[in-house]
C-alpha cells in the first residue's frame, strides 16, 4: 500500500463491506415479501427499532465524512460552532414531531410523506404539491453523494494514484468511473432488492462502521500529530490565529463564519433533520413510542462520539498532512497515510475508508426509496393510473430506482461541485417546505389545506429566491445572506407566519376530519377511529 | 359519548414544547458564550486548553456534552409510552381517499391481509 492509493487489503475490505450490504438487501426482500408490498417496500411494515431509528433517520450524509473534514480541515476550530446544533438534533428530531407523525401515518394509512398530507388535509393538490418538493430537493442532494462514492471506491484501488502528491491532474480518470459503476451498481441493486428495509439495515450496518472508522482514526491522527496541542500549534503556523477563532479561517481573507451565520447554523442543522422527507418518513415507519424516545438517547450519545472526534481528527490533520489542496480528500488521506506503516494496515485503512463509503451509500439508497415511493406511489398511482396492478406497481417501482440511478451515474460524468453546499441547500429547502406544515399538520387543529400550503409554497420559494440571488451575484454555489442571515431562517419565518395568516383567513377544517385525526372517544382505545 | 384530545397529542405537544426549550436554552448559551469569548477578543488572545480553544471547550464541548446527558433523561424519565393505534389500511384502501377506486388491485391485495 502507498499514501497514494490502498492495497489489496484496502479495497479487499471496501469489498466484503458492499457485500455485506447487498447480503443484507436480500435477506430485507425476504420480511418484505411477507407483507403488503407497498407498505413493506416503503416503509418496511412499520417495524423499526430504537437502533435502526436512531442511526439511520439523521443528516449524516457523504458530506459528514467528505465536506465536513474538508471544512475543518481549511477552516479551523469555527467547524466546532457551525456544526454545534447537532448537540440538540436527537431531541427536537424526534420529540417535536416524531411521536405524532407516527401516530398521523397510521390514522391516515398513509406510507409516504406526500400520502400524509394529502389524507390529513384531505386535499390531493397539497399531496401533489409536497410531492414536487421532495423531488425536488431531494434530487439535489443524492445525484451530489455519487461523487463522493466514486471517489472513496478510487482511493480504493491499487495503483490509482488517486492521493499522489501532485494536486493538479484531474479526479476524472478510469478509476473515477469505475469507483462510480461499482458504487452505483451496489447502492441501486440493494435498494432495489430490498427497497426501505435494506435502505435502513444497511443505513445501520454503515453507521456502526462510520463509528468504527472514527474509533480507529482518533488515536492513529492524534499520535501521528504529536498530540493535539502541537498539532493546533502547527496549524496555526501555517494559517494565522484566525484557525483558532470561531470566525475561521479563509485564505481568501474573508471570515467563514461571521455571527449571524453561526445564528443561522443552530437553525439550519435542526430543522433540516426534522424537515428531511426521509428522515419523516423512517419515524412514520418505527415501531411504537418507545422506539421513538430510546432513539433520542442513542442518537445523542452517536453525535457525540462522531462529531467531537472528527474535529479533533481533522485539526490534526494539518499537522500531518499541511497545505492539502483537495481538502474533501482528507479523512482518505489520513486513513492511508496513518496505517501505512502497521501491520494489516491496508486492511485498517480499509476499515476507515468504509465510514465515509457508508455515509455516502446510506443517504443514497434512503433517498431513493423516498423519491421512488414519490413518483410510483403519489404520481403513478394516485393520479395517472389508479387501477394499477400490484404486479404494475413493482416492476415501475424497480423501473424508477434503477432510472434514477442511470441519471445520477450520468449525472456526475462530469460532476457536480461543492457537495457539502449542495447538502445544505437541500437540508435547508426541505426545512422551509415541510417543517411548519408538519407542526400545523400534528398539533394545529384550525390549519387549513390552503394555509399549509402556503407555507409549504413560501417558505421553499424563498429559500430558492435567495439561493438564485446568490448564485447570480457570487461565484460558486453560496446563497444570498440576507441581513446576514442565512435562507432557512428567513424560509422558516415566511412559512410560519404565511401558515397561520392564510389558515385564519380561510374557512375552518371540516370538524369531523379534526376529530378524527386529533380526538379520542371514550371508551374506545387510543389510536382507533373515532 | 365524551370526546376528549387523544393522549398521543396531549403528550406529543408536551414534549415538542419542551424539545423547543431545550433547543432555545442550547442556542442561546452557546452562541452567548462564543460571542463574548470568541468573537470579541482580539485571535490572538483567544486561550487553549489542552489545544482546544477555551471558548470550543466551554461554548459547544460542555453544552454538548450537557444536551447528551439531557437527551438521556428526556428519554428515560419525561417522555411518555403511548398507544399509537391501530394501523388503518393503506390510504389506498380506504374508501374516502383520494385517487383509488375501490376495486383497484392494490385494494384488493391490501383487503387479503
Amino acid at each position: 500500500m502507498s499514501e497514494s492509493s490502498g492495497g489489496a487489503g484496502t479495497l479487499a475490505a471496501l469489498l466484503v463491506f458492499v457485500a455485506a450490504s447487498v447480503w443484507l438487501g436480500t435477506i430485507a426482500q425476504r420480511i418484505v415479501e411477507r407483507g403488503s408490498f407497498l407498505r413493506g417496500y416503503f416503509l418496511g411494515n412499520r417495524g423499526l427499532g430504537a437502533w435502526a431509528l436512531a442511526l439511520t433517520a439523521t443528516v449524516q450524509s457523504g458530506g459528514t465524512f467528505m465536506g465536513f473534514p474538508s471544512y475543518v480541515y481549511s477552516h479551523g476550530w469555527s467547524l466546532a460552532l457551525w456544526i454545534g446544533s447537532y448537540m440538540v438534533v436527537p431531541i427536537t428530531g424526534f420529540a417535536m414531531l416524531g411521536k405524532r407523525l407516527a401516530q398521523l401515518s397510521r390514522r391516515t394509512g398513509a406510507i409516504t410523506l406526500p400520502d400524509l398530507f394529502r389524507e390529513r388535509f384531505a386535499s390531493p393538490a397539497l399531496g401533489s404539491l409536497s410531492l414536487g418538493f421532495v423531488l425536488l430537493f431531494m434530487c439535489f442532494m443524492m445525484v451530489a453523494q455519487f461523487k463522493a462514492g466514486a471517489i472513496v471506491m478510487k482511493v480504493a484501488w491499487p495503483g490509482s494514484g488517486a492521493l499522489t502528491l501532485d494536486e493538479s491532474d484531474g479526479q476524472l480518470d478510469y478509476y473515477y468511473y469505475l469507483g462510480l459503476t461499482i458504487f452505483a451498481l451496489t447502492v441501486v441493486g440493494y435498494t432495489v432488492i430490498g427497497g426501505f428495509l435494506a435502505a435502513v439495515w444497511t443505513d445501520l450496518f454503515q453507521s456502526v462502521m462510520m463509528l468504527v472508522g472514527v474509533m480507529i482514526l482518533l488515536p492513529l491522527v492524534v499520535s501521528a500529530a504529536g498530540g493535539l496541542e502541537h498539532a493546533s500549534v502547527a496549524a496555526v503556523e501555517q494559517t494565522g490565529q484566525e484557525f483558532l477563532s470561531p470566525r475561521g479561517y479563509s485564505a481568501d481573507g474573508r471570515s467563514f463564519l461571521p455571527f449571524g451565520s453561526a445564528v443561522s447554523f443552530f437553525f439550519v442543522w435542526v430543522y433540516a433533520g426534522m424537515g428531511s422527507p426521509a428522515g419523516m418518513v423512517r419515524v412514520m415507519a418505527s415501531k411504537n413510542t418507545e422506539t421513538i424516545r430510546k432513539s433520542i438517547f442513542l442518537l445523542a450519545a452517536y453525535n457525540m462520539l462522531i462529531y467531537l472526534p472528527l474535529i479533533v481528527i481533522c485539526i490534526c490533520a494539518r499537522a500531518i498532512i499541511p497545505d492539502l489542496h483537495k481538502t474533501d480528500e482528507i479523512i482518505p488521506r489520513l486513513a492511508l497515510h496513518t496505517t501505512s506503516q502497521l501491520p494489516g494496515g491496508s486492511l485498517l485503512a480499509g476499515l476507515i475508508l468504509t465510514a465515509p463509503f457508508g455515509a455516502v451509500m446510506a443517504t443514497v439508497s434512503s433517498f431513493l426509496v423516498v423519491i421512488a415511493s414519490g413518483l410510483v406511489r403519489d404520481l403513478y398511482q394516485r393520479l395517472i393510473r389508479p387501477q394499477a396492478s400490484i404486479a404494475e406497481i413493482k416492476r415501475l417501482t424497480y423501473a424508477a430506482m434503477v432510472l434514477i440511478g442511470v441519471i445520477a451515474f450520468v449525472a456526475n460524468i462530469n460532476p457536480v461541485q461543492y457537495l457539502q453546499a449542495l447538502v445544505v441547500f437541500s437540508g435547508s429547502g426541505g426545512a422551509a417546505a415541510f417543517v411548519v406544515p408538519a407542526a400545523m399538520a400534528a398539533y394545529w387543529r384550525r390549519a387549513t389545506a390552503a394555509g399549509t400550503t402556503a407555507a409549504m409554497t413560501l417558505g421553499a420559494v424563498t429559500v430558492l429566491v435567495l439561493y438564485t440571488i446568490g448564485f447570480v451575484e457570487a461565484t460558486g454555489f453560496r446563497p444570498h445572506l440576507l441581513l446576514g442571515i442565512d435562507p432557512i431562517v428567513w424560509g422558516l419565518g415566511v412559512s410560519l407566519i404565511s401558515g397561520i395568516v392564510v389558515s385564519l383567513l380561510t374557512a375552518p377544517p371540516p370538524p369531523e376530519l379534526v376529530a378524527r385525526l386529533f380526538d379520542q372517544t371514550e371508551g374506545q382505545p387510543a389510536g382507533t377511529l373515532a | 359519548m365524551t370526546v376528549r384530545e387523544d393522549p398521543v397529542v396531549r403528550t406529543a405537544r408536551r414534549e415538542a414544547w419542551a424539545s423547543l426549550a431545550v433547543w432555545l436554552v442550547a442556542m442561546s448559551y452557546t452562541l452567548a458564550y462564543c460571542y463574548f469569548f470568541g468573537y470579541q477578543p482580539e485571535p490572538a488572545t483567544l486561550r487553549s486548553t489542552w489545544g482546544i480553544p477555551d471558548w470550543v471547550l466551554w461554548g459547544v464541548f460542555l453544552p454538548w456534552t450537557a444536551c447528551t446527558v439531557v437527551a438521556g433523561i428526556f428519554a428515560f424519565a419525561f417522555v411518555a409510552d403511548v398507544d399509537l393505534g391501530e394501523e388503518l389500511d393503506e390510504s389506498a384502501d380506504s374508501p374516502d381517499s383520494v385517487g383509488l377506486s375501490d376495486d383497484s388491485d392494490v385494494s384488493r391485495e391490501v383487503s387479503h391481509e
